[in-house]
């Protein structure tokens, strides 16, 4: 549909009225006109017939012809009138005006005669007019008494034929006229239409050259108010208004945009400072992994600065075997959005391997989507060469206690062999009372070094629980059997609370627990002079929580912190041995460790202490059946026997650990043949021949124990029974002493031991 | 009247007012009978049956009825319209006088024994004589009539135009009486030039023939020729060729003849008076007769048009009263 402009509207509307009015008025002006024209021709033509008619009443009355011929020719001389005929009452013409001749009166009469009298068409008009006799009353007596006349009887007739020549052509005039006058009105019309159009549209169109500079952004433009529309004002003022208001408030907004421009500034000020001051390696990456970005520490930290680092990936600078994961994460985080958390090594300056600890994450626009990634790479090769620093501490620590143990158990072993060994050469009561003396302080130094070596073997993760769901019936069972006596003979209350209800499973290795515990209760009877021993255990969510209350001194606060430190003792600066060795409550602690739980301590000085754990209960309710292990037995009768009549091969280069080894199994019976190495004890002919091999792990010569071992085995074509022994603690060690086919004994070994381990293998081989 | 009710009395008071004419009619035309059962002192002089109630009838009836109601006589009008409606009234009424032709014709079929016509032509006397035989020759259907004796207009003539010779005279039918026209015009030594027109066509022809050896023309009371419609161009005609028309009533002068001898209906009022007078003695009608007395209209405008110098009416009245034998 087409839309009109309003000037184009206001004209329609201005123009329409008056040019319809115009229409209708000069249309009717124009029928009237003609009407009244046509109406004028015949009003006149019927009074001329009329006059004639009646004029020539007495002509035709007398046939006089000369009259009637005057008469009509008086009336042709009038306009419009063009031909007369005079018909007497036979229809014959008595008078035929202008055109001559008989018979063309015919052609009137046959237009109008005394039935149609009047006939008209564009061109002429013809009327017939009978022609009456005028009546004179002559007297009531007369017209009554006399016969009737046969008045009503036309005596002639007229027919008079006019042209509307005349009329047409004012009927023309009048036409062109009222054209004329119409287009003079549609002109003047037209040109006011304009006129008020035009007064109307001006105040518009400068209003909407206003609002379109307006918008265009001058907020500076006003309408100025006009003098004529009211209305117009109206919407010029409220137009006025509007842009002052949004003026003002765009001024307001510009103030505000300053403002937070400026606090946006500081900010992002602040945050480049950080940035570019971070100790931290900063860069932002585009989705192809290539750095827009990088913050003067992470420049300071390649060769060549920001240049060698901006718009390359991290595989072209600096490179390094990690890059490709680097730049794999970086896509990681692209898709997924998720931070990454991760370390990596790359060379920076000088070659040098930088460990950087680097942080990934999404930065994203307004929309929410990834348009890059910011990479924190935190150095931490200086943290790392200090642990390592630490490790290698912990390593030397850990070297240095198996050091000191296998040095330690060299003398102690040959101790523990001839103390044995004394108790065979029939001691007088004197003697036996040292040798006990003599077995307790071997024994104690043997604990010590126990411990040691159990620490040694946690630190080293060579623990591995043995999981099993243990009845904590069992447990108690146990504790009461082996703490009640020892309880009971400090006149000690002892005492065990356990769920009785229900049946209390947990998930644990039950050695590994046993020791805790044994260490704990030992702890609490040690350290407690009256009072009662508790041990409970009761649920906790998902576990089951053990607790070792005692009545005894109770820990200082400052010592809370350290009592689960090696070596820690409370009270004990002279390390009285008596008072123990100060690694129990370390062993307990890594043991519970590793058993998913963790030991805390609360004491108050002179109360008493509480020792407790949790542990988690197993999930099935398959009561575990008390698993008794078999403790290491006393050196019995069974055992003094086994070395007899048996052949063994000790293989050591401690001297005195052998020699003391095979005097100890020759006085059981036992032939015994020592050598310094492997190599040599190779050579030695009767190898084969050996029941059992005692083989020392660290040897003098090419072979260690394992080696020996190996190649004895290979050298003989078939299994072999043997113990190898050794000196060494270090968790390394124990680590690979965990594969060899053999068992290992720690040193010192004692002699029931070593029975007890060969005889295992013994039994199993049978 | 007292005892009526309220408003229906207002309305019937109205519809009795508006019937007060004919209520009076009603009175005058019952009283006869009344009088005659019950032998009234005053007898009734005669029966007015009227052919119209107004105009000239209206003037005679009124002229009569105040002669007759002077003379202490009783009569009775009606119209002819109603005539059938009181069948006895006619039969029993000693006189009947028929006014014009109308009521003359109504009446001659009717069963009155004695009847008197007035206000009709000579010649419409005469047509009632022959449509109705049994009336003719009897002494009881007599006729007062409209016309003029010709003696009386022929003296006229001769009065008012002493120059003027030849009197023409056109007709449709030759007048019955033409022989006493000739014979009159004769005694006055005035020439008579007859010419009669065949049909009204040929009146103009007839007229211009008469009007040739006339110069005066006598008009008849001739329909056929001498009507409403005819009169004007007769006149034209005549005033051209400087003719004087003598008419035969006062339409005549009127319209433009010169002058007529006639009769008023007060005139012929007085007449019949007289006659139901001596009816009334003598229960005989005289013959038929003209009416006796008259006057002499002059159309002034018309004589000086012409370019007559004439005697007034009232000398001419004299000079023609003189000798007529018609008078008593």
């Amino acid at each position: 549909m087409k839309s009109y402009g309003i000037e184009r509207q206001t004209q329609l509307i201005a123009v329409v009225p008056i040019l319809m009015m115009t229409i209708l008025l000069e249309s009717y002006y124009v029928y009237t006109r003609f009407a009244d024209l046509e109406d004028g021709l015949l009003d006149r033509s019927r009074l001329m017939v009329h006059q004639i008619a009646s004029s020539s009443e007495f002509a035709v009355f007398s046939g006089n012809r000369s009259l009637l011929l005057e008469n009509v020719n008086a009336a042709l001389a009038q306009q419009d009138f063009s031909r007369v005929v005079v018909l007497d009452a036979d229809a014959k013409p008595l008078a035929d005006r202008p055109i001559a001749g008989s018979g063309q009166y015919q052609a009137l009469l046959a237009k109008a005669d005394s039935t149609n009298p009047v006939y008209l068409d564009d061109n002429v008009l013809v009327l017939y007019e009978p022609i009456f006799p005028a009546q004179i009353k002559l007297g009531e007596l007369d017209r009554l008494d006399a016969q009737p006349a046969s008045a009503d009887k036309p005596i002639g007739a007229v027919i008079m034929e006019v042209s509307k020549y005349r009329l047409n052509r004012l009927k023309h005039q009048v036409l062109l006229y009222s054209l004329g006058i119409t287009l003079l009105i549609l002109v003047t019309a037209l040109m006011l239409a304009l006129w008020v159009a035009r007064g109307i549209t001006r105040p518009i169109k400068g209003m909407s050259h206003a609002i379109r500079s307006f918008a265009e952004g001058n907020l500076d433009t006003r309408i100025v108010p006009l003098p004529k529309s009211f209305e117009l004002n109206v919407l010029a003022r409220g137009f006025n208004q509007m842009a002052q208001k949004l003026q003002y408030d765009q001024k307001f907004l510009e103030n505000r945009i300053a403002e937070r421009t400026a606090a946006l500034a500081a900010s992002e000020h602040e945050a480049r400072t950080l940035i570019e001051n971070s100790p931290d390696m900063i860069a932002r990456y585009d989705r192809d992994c290539r750095r827009i970005y990088v913050n003067p520490a992470f420049s300071a930290s390649v060769e060549g600065g920001s240049a060698a680092l901006l718009g390359k990936r991290p595989s072209e600078s600096p490179g390094g075997p990690d890059s490709d994961i680097y730049e794999a994460r970086i896509k990681e985080v692209f898709a997924t959005g998720e931070t990454e958390h991760f370390e990596i090594k790359w060379p920076g300056l000088g070659g040098k391997v930088i460990c950087s600890s680097v942080r990934l994450a999404a930065e994203r626009d307004l929309s929410g989507s990834i348009i890059s990634v910011l990479s924190v790479a935190h150095d931490i090769t200086a943290l790392n060469e200090s642990k390592d620093e630490l490790n290698r501490k912990e390593l030397a620590k850990s070297r240095f206690l198996s050091a000191a143990g296998h040095d330690l158990r060299q003398p102690l072993a040959a101790a523990n062999l001839y103390i044995d060994t004394l108790r065979f050469t029939n001691p007088s009561p004197e003697q036996d009372r040292i040798i006990q003396r003599l077995d307790q302080s071997m024994s104690t130094f043997n604990e010590l070094l126990d411990a040691l070596l159990n620490i040694s073997r946690l630190d080293a993760g060579v623990i591995k629980p043995e999981w099993s769901a243990i009845n904590v019936i069992n447990i108690f069972n146990w504790l009461e059997q082996t703490f009640e006596p020892m309880a009971r003979s400090k006149q000690l209350g002892f005492r065990l609370h356990f769920p009785m209800e229900e049946m209390l499973v947990i998930h644990s290795d039950i050695n590994l627990l046993k020791s805790v515990l044994m260490n704990l209760v030992s702890n609490a009877i040690k350290y407690t002079t009256t009072g009662t021993i508790l041990i409970s255990v009761r649920r906790r969510g998902s576990n089951a929580l053990f607790q070792v209350w005692d009545t005894g001194i109770g820990i200082k606060p400052e010592h809370a912190d350290h009592i689960f430190d090696e070596f820690y003792q409370v009270n004990n600066a002279q390390r009285d041995r008596s008072k123990g060795l100060g690694l129990g409550l370390a062993i307990a602690r890594r043991a519970i460790l590793l058993l998913g739980g963790e030991i805390t301590c609360r004491s108050r000085i002179g109360r008493g202490s509480v020792f407790s754990f949790s542990l988690p209960q197993e999930n099935s309710h398959e009561a575990a059946m008390p698993r008794l292990n078999a403790s290491s037995a006393p050196l019995d009768a069974a055992r003094m026997t086994f070395a007899q009549g048996k052949f063994f091969i000790v293989v050591e280069d401690d001297q005195l650990v052998a020699e003391a080894m095979s005097r100890t199994l020759e006085i059981m019976g036992g032939k015994v043949e020592c050598f310094n190495n492997g190599e040599d004890a190779l050579r030695y002919k009767d190898i084969g021949r050996a029941d059992y091999y005692i083989v020392d792990y660290m040897l003098d010569g090419v072979f260690n124990g394992i080696q020996f071992l190996n190649r004895l085995r290979q050298q003989l074509g078939n299994d072999i029974k043997a113990v190898l022994m050794s000196g060494d603690t270090s968790p390394a060690f124990i680590r690979e002493a965990e594969n060899f086919d053999w068992p290992v004994m720690h040193k010192p070994v004692s002699i029931s031991n070593l029975i007890a381990r060969l005889g295992e293998q013994h039994s199993i081989n049978i | 009247m007292k005892n009526w009710p309220d408003v229906p009395a207002l309305h019937i008071a109205n519809r009795i007012c508006r019937g007060l004419p004919l209520a009076l009619f009603l009175l005058l035309a019952i009283s006869p009978a009344r009088g005659e059962s019950t032998d009234a002192v005053k007898p009734m002089a005669a029966v007015l049956v009227l052919s119209e109630s107004d105009g000239p009838y209206a003037e005679f009836v009124k002229a009569l009825d105040k002669i007759l109601t002077d003379g202490g006589q009783t009569h009775v009008a009606i119209d002819v319209a109603n005539l059938n409606e009181n069948p006895g009234l006619i039969r029993n009424s000693g006189l009947v006088i028929a006014v014009g032709m109308k009521a003359a014709t109504a009446v001659a079929a009717g069963q009155s024994r004695f009847v008197l016509n007035v206000l009709i032509p000579q010649a419409g006397y005469e047509k009632l004589l022959r449509d109705f035989p049994l009336r003719a020759g009897s002494p009881n259907f007599s006729a007062i009539f409209l016309d003029q004796p010709v003696s009386r207009q022929v003296r006229l003539i001769a009065a008012m135009l002493p120059g003027r010779k030849d009197v023409g005279l056109l007709y449709s039918s030759p007048p019955d009486n033409l022989a006493t026209i000739r014979s009159e015009l004769a005694g006055h030594g005035l020439n008579l030039h007859l010419q009669s027109v065949k049909s009204e066509r040929q009146l103009s022809v007839a007229l211009q023939d008469v009007l040739k050896d006339s110069n005066v023309l006598l008009a008849l009371p001739d329909a056929a020729v001498y009507n409403n419609s005819t009169i004007l161009n007769i006149l034209l005609e005549t005033y051209r060729r400087n003719v004087p028309l003598i008419g035969i009533s006062q339409g005549y002068v009127k319209a433009g003849a010169l002058c007529a001898v006639i009769s008023t209906p007060s005139q012929i009022a007085a007449q019949t008076a007289t006659l139901i007078s001596q009816f009334g003695d003598s229960h005989v009608l005289p013959a038929a007769q003209y009416p006796h007395e008259f006057e002499v209209l002059v159309n002034e405008s018309v004589a000086h048009s012409l370019g007559l110098k004439i005697k007034s009416s009232s000398v001419l009245h004299a000079i023609i009263s003189k000798d007529d034998r018609s008078q008593p």
